[in-house]
């Protein structure tokens, strides 16, 4: 029961309308049992039919006495039956459902018997069906029934109206209407998001007329988020109108491991593998000859019907040592972590194992599209079929959108919807143009700042301002760690040198104290790193360690952390702080620790609610795990 | 702003929703509404100090749940017949996360789902009624908690919901009438995983369906075109992360959405400008926890809003508080507890909203974004 009010009737009052429904309970069921009787036995008479009205009037979700009704009237209609009487027969079945209607205007079942007799009636008056769903939405504009119901009587005057546009006109008018009625009209806005495609698509428009369109469109939902600020479809229909460009996966290190015959590579997206990527050699006569060998995720997670992870390394099944090796990378092998982000072209890696290089793969050139001004990614949800833009239009459209919202947030500097919009659009700037490191740098901290403010605003939905926050310091904070070597191109070396290098113990380092972070987003870009420190922050999981292949030492003191994970196959892992997280037991900690593939490793755990625990937990891990060493 | 209608229909349970806002009423009559305004604000004040539950009565929501077969009495109970089948496997389920999965009879209750198989494999709502996609749907998941596949023909079962597929356009069915929905792609995806013979549906087909009804803000609606709403979401989301298609969502914008659907008062509702309602809890809820950011809702409101919308006197949750208490918003206040962890109940896997044991007794891997990761 939906928005039915809660009432506790004295045990006088109950015992009257037990009473009173006695008799409406005898006559119902006795109604029901006749009706389903004459199903079971197909007797599709009058008589049927009346019963079925009595119940459907009462009862309009009573599904299966729809359909007993249904077959009642094609059967009528199949003996000997002028289309005349046909036509009559539906006609008084319409106004039956528009009674009903009235009761129940959210039934899916009315709507689908509607929607029966219009398809199986011979002359269905589509225009006044149109009109009486125009009504409905007059009554209530976000009936979803309603508007789906108007979709479908569309579809159907469409095919007989030979001008399919001049019906999408229609519509978009429509829903003009019915946003300047109320702006807070998300229905409308939603189908407007649906027609405004098809306009665009007008071959009569031609790019002359579909600046105008979009300039309009443009307009329109400014002066929506002008009027009510607060209204959130106004905003979401801009970011759509906006658009976004789908983000391009790349490689961030390839190694080849001579020692250890593997090769490692590391992507910026948790990929999923669905064809193992491929592992070549020349022979003498320059052919392609496939390396055995497997690859596996070093995050381990999996399915059943593929690994995910970002890092993933290749052990060849021959331990001969090549000097030259091939790997290359198809879109058609991986998924992506989400529908935003994808591999654009195949990588093809090249290892010559030159002296000084010995452990990179050079990168190929990729082969992608040239990169010419006119298309943007054909993937973008708005731009695909409609609006081509250079990359220097498209820019200076983000930077005139940003201005706009800009002005309305001094005026509302309580707005979220302006700063959610800003953080947007920023990150689109940001991704899109070429900018410099100092330019960019001032676009992360902007958005550092706005989520700041976006926290104090929204205290429902802190922790996603707090991980968008995260994100942009950890970029900021990554930012130069990958390094494109002078040959452009062909090279990416990951910098495990010079800046990230520890005075102390002259190892690449990386750290990120007390910054609020919540979550690392792209783990991969710390493959090199040797010692870590993310103490100070908030942190509910360790599983990002995983794809630190390389990791000595970890500082995660002072965070949320809750379990260990992701620490098992760190072979090089000599010490773990965790003091002062929220681990409730030692089971937390050592489970992480299952089947360890590392030698010793000192694993720090005081200021952890559990350590009152009897010591006699951790001297039992101890000696099952002798490597590791449980510190407070 | 428009004035706002009150819906008076509140019988079926199919995705309903109320156009009432909680901050003012649109009066048509002043003097009227100057009582009607006291009275509201009395009864409010009244239920609100007296009743504000800080834990979750599960005895007495177990009570509730085996005296819903009592109400003979009700006219209400026989007007809801067609929701028998659909009943039983709320009240299961939410038994078992209860840990009192006996509290039903196992026997009567597998007797009572064989008596509604049809010839043609198809499950209806109650005894007598028709076949439908839906109730097969929900008699699989009664007999994988209740551990019985045997009792029925499964081949059978497997030939009705494979027959509900157009092969053209991937969609589904609902029965030989030819309602299409995502709902009914869901129930069909998850019937046969849970069957494990998707083998018998065109897998490529089906997905292809349901990403036609992706919209302009991350979210999925029953048809192609029709506008996203959280229970559609959850269908979509579900059935895409039991085919291992996760990666066609818009994991950060659909995400953004979804804890959007978190207002003041903590509940949450399934549109935008729309009342909160506790099954939200789960349709919303799941789809966050699939896609890796439950995290993104304040899950101490929520919790609040959920207890407070039991009924300490004859059990049940209700689908806000002061609103009369049923078996569907039972189930779903628990469901978005579980998924809360919310202490004392078992986990609930959000995909099948099935408790997690009996997926993994059926042997079905985890299917969702198991790590909050590849986020741009």
């Amino acid at each position: 029961m939906h928005g039915r009010k809660r009432v506790k009737p004295t045990a006088e009052v109950e015992k009257l309308r037990k009473e009173k429904e006695a008799s409406k309970i005898k006559e119902y069921n006795g109604i029901v049992a006749a009706c389903l009787e004459k199903k079971n036995k197909c007797e599709f008479d009058n008589e049927a039919f009346i019963l079925t009205t009595k119940i459907l009037s009462q009862n309009p979700d009573f599904y299966t006495i729809w359909n007993f009704r249904r077959s009642i009237l094609l059967n009528e209609i199949s003996e000997d039956c002028s289309e005349e009487e046909k036509q009559q027969k539906f006609s008084s079945e319409l106004l039956f459902l528009q009674e009903v209607f009235r009761h129940n205007p959210k039934s899916y079942w009315i709507f689908n018997h509607r929607q029966w007799c219009l398809d199986t009636m011979p002359n269905p008056d589509w225009k006044s069906e149109l009109d009486l769903v125009s009504k409905m939405l007059d009554m209530d504009a976000r009936n979803f029934h309603g508007w789906n119901y108007r979709r479908y009587v569309i579809s159907k005057l469409s095919c007989i109206d030979s001008n399919a546009l001049n019906l999408s006109k229609t519509e978009f008018d429509f829903t003009t209407a019915k946003i300047n009625q109320n702006f807070s009209n998300y229905s409308a806005w939603h189908q407007r998001s649906k027609l405004l495609p098809k306009l665009v698509e007008d071959e009569q428009l031609g790019d002359q007329g579909k600046k105008p369109l979009i300039d309009q469109e443009f307009e329109l939902v400014k002066s929506a988020f002008y009027t009510d600020p607060d209204d959130q479809s106004a905003w979401l229909y801009h970011w759509w109108l906006i658009g976004r460009e789908i983000r391009h996966i790349s490689i961030l290190g390839a190694y080849y491991d001579s020692q250890n015959y593997q090769i490692i590579l590391a992507f910026d997206d948790e990929i999923g593998m669905l064809t193992p990527f491929q592992v070549a050699y020349k022979n003498d006569t320059s052919q392609l000859n496939i390396v055995e060998g497997h690859w596996r995720s070093v995050s381990g997670s999996s399915d059943v019907d593929r690994m995910h992870g970002s890092v993933w390394i290749f052990t060849l099944n021959i331990e001969s040592g090549f000097n030259e090796l091939f790997v290359t990378v198809k879109p058609e092998w991986i998924v992506p972590s989400n529908s935003e982000v994808k591999l654009v072209s195949n990588i093809q890696m090249h290892c010559q194992l030159p002296e000084q290089n010995k452990d990179t793969l050079i990168l190929m050139p990729p082969q992608t599209v040239a990169e010419n001004t006119t298309i943007l990614s054909t993937a973008s949800r708005f731009r695909e079929d409609i609006l081509p833009m250079t990359m220097h239009e498209r820019i200076n459209l983000l930077k005139r959108e940003i201005a706009t919202v800009k002005e309305l947030q001094e005026i509302e500097p309580e707005s979220k919807w302006c700063l959610q919009t800003l953080l947007i659009l920023l990150r689109e700037l940001k991704y899109i143009s070429e900018l410099n490191t100092e330019e960019s740098k001032n676009i992360d901290e902007e958005v550092i700042t706005i989520c700041g403010q976006l926290i104090n605003i929204d205290k429902m939905r802190t922790k996603r301002f707090e991980d968008l926050r995260s994100r942009a310091i950890f970029e900021t904070a990554t930012n130069n760690l990958i390094q494109v070597s002078p040959n452009a191109q062909q090279e990416i070396i990951f910098r495990d040198n010079r800046l990230f290098m520890s005075e102390k113990s002259q190892l690449p380092t990386f750290t990120l104290t007390n910054r609020n972070l919540t979550i690392i987003p792209t783990p991969s870009i710390l493959l090199h790193i040797r010692i870590l420190d993310l103490s100070y922050n908030k942190l509910t999981s360790t599983i990002f360690l995983s794809n630190l292949i390389h990791l000595q030492e970890a500082d995660l003191r002072d965070n949320c952390i809750s379990s260990i994970n992701g620490v098992n196959n760190l072979r090089f892992l000599r010490v773990l702080n965790v003091q002062s997280n929220l681990i409730e037991s030692w089971e937390a900690v050592r489970n992480g620790f299952v089947k360890w593939q590392g030698g010793e490793c000192k694993v720090y755990v005081s200021g952890n609610s559990f350590i009152n625990e009897s010591d006699g937990k951790k001297l039992k891990w101890e000696k099952e795990m002798d490597k590791i060493e449980f510190c407070y | 702003m428009g004035p706002k209608r009150v819906s008076l229909d509140s019988r079926a349970l199919e995705f309903k929703e109320d156009n009432i806002s909680t901050n003012y009423i649109q009066p048509d009559d002043q003097l009227l509404s100057c009582f009607g305004w006291i009275f509201r604000c009395l009864f409010m004040a009244s239920t609100e100090k007296t009743e504000r539950p800080s834990e979750l009565f599960i005895d007495l929501h177990v009570k509730y749940i085996q005296s819903l077969d009592t109400k003979k009495d009700d006219l209400e109970y026989w007007l809801t017949e067609h929701l028998r089948l659909s009943g039983v496997y709320w009240g299961l389920t939410a038994l078992d996360l209860m840990n009192n999965v006996d509290a039903l009879n196992k026997e009567e209750v597998v007797k009572y789902v064989v008596s509604c198989q049809h010839d043609n494999g198809g499950f209806g709502g109650h005894i007598g009624h028709d076949p439908h996609l839906l109730y097969t749907h929900y008699a699989v998941l009664i007999l994988q908690i209740e551990d019985s596949l045997d009792a029925v023909n499964v081949e059978k079962i497997v030939e009705y919901v494979a027959s509900r597929q157009d092969r053209q356009t991937g969609a589904f069915t609902g029965d030989e009438w030819g309602e299409i929905d995502t709902r009914f792609s869901y129930s069909a995806i998850s019937c046969l995983s849970l069957l494990k013979r998707l083998d018998a549906i065109d897998v490529k087909k089906a997905t292809e369906f349901i990403m036609l009804c992706k919209n302009f803000d991350g979210g999925f609606g029953s048809t192609p075109g029709a506008e996203s709403h959280a229970a559609q979401i959850f269908c979509c989301v579900g059935a895409l992360a039991i085919v291992n298609s996760l990666h066609l969502v818009d994991a950060d914008l659909l995400g953004w959405w979804l804890c959007e659907r978190q207002l003041k008062n903590g509940g949450l509702n399934g549109r935008p400008e729309k009342l909160e309602d506790v099954c939200y809890s789960w349709w919303v809820l799941s789809a966050l926890s699939i896609l890796g950011r439950v995290h993104w809702i304040n899950k101490e409101k929520l919790i609040d809003f959920i207890l407070t919308a039991q009924d300490l006197e004859t059990g049940g949750i209700a689908d806000r508080p002061g609103d009369m208490v049923d078996v569907f918003h039972t189930l779903f206040g628990l469901t978005g507890l579980s998924l809360l962890g919310y202490h004392g109940l078992k986990l609930v896997d959000p995909v099948y909203c099935l408790p997690k044991y009996v997926v993994q007794r059926v042997g079905l891997a985890e299917r969702y974004h198991a790590k909050y990761g590849g986020f741009t």
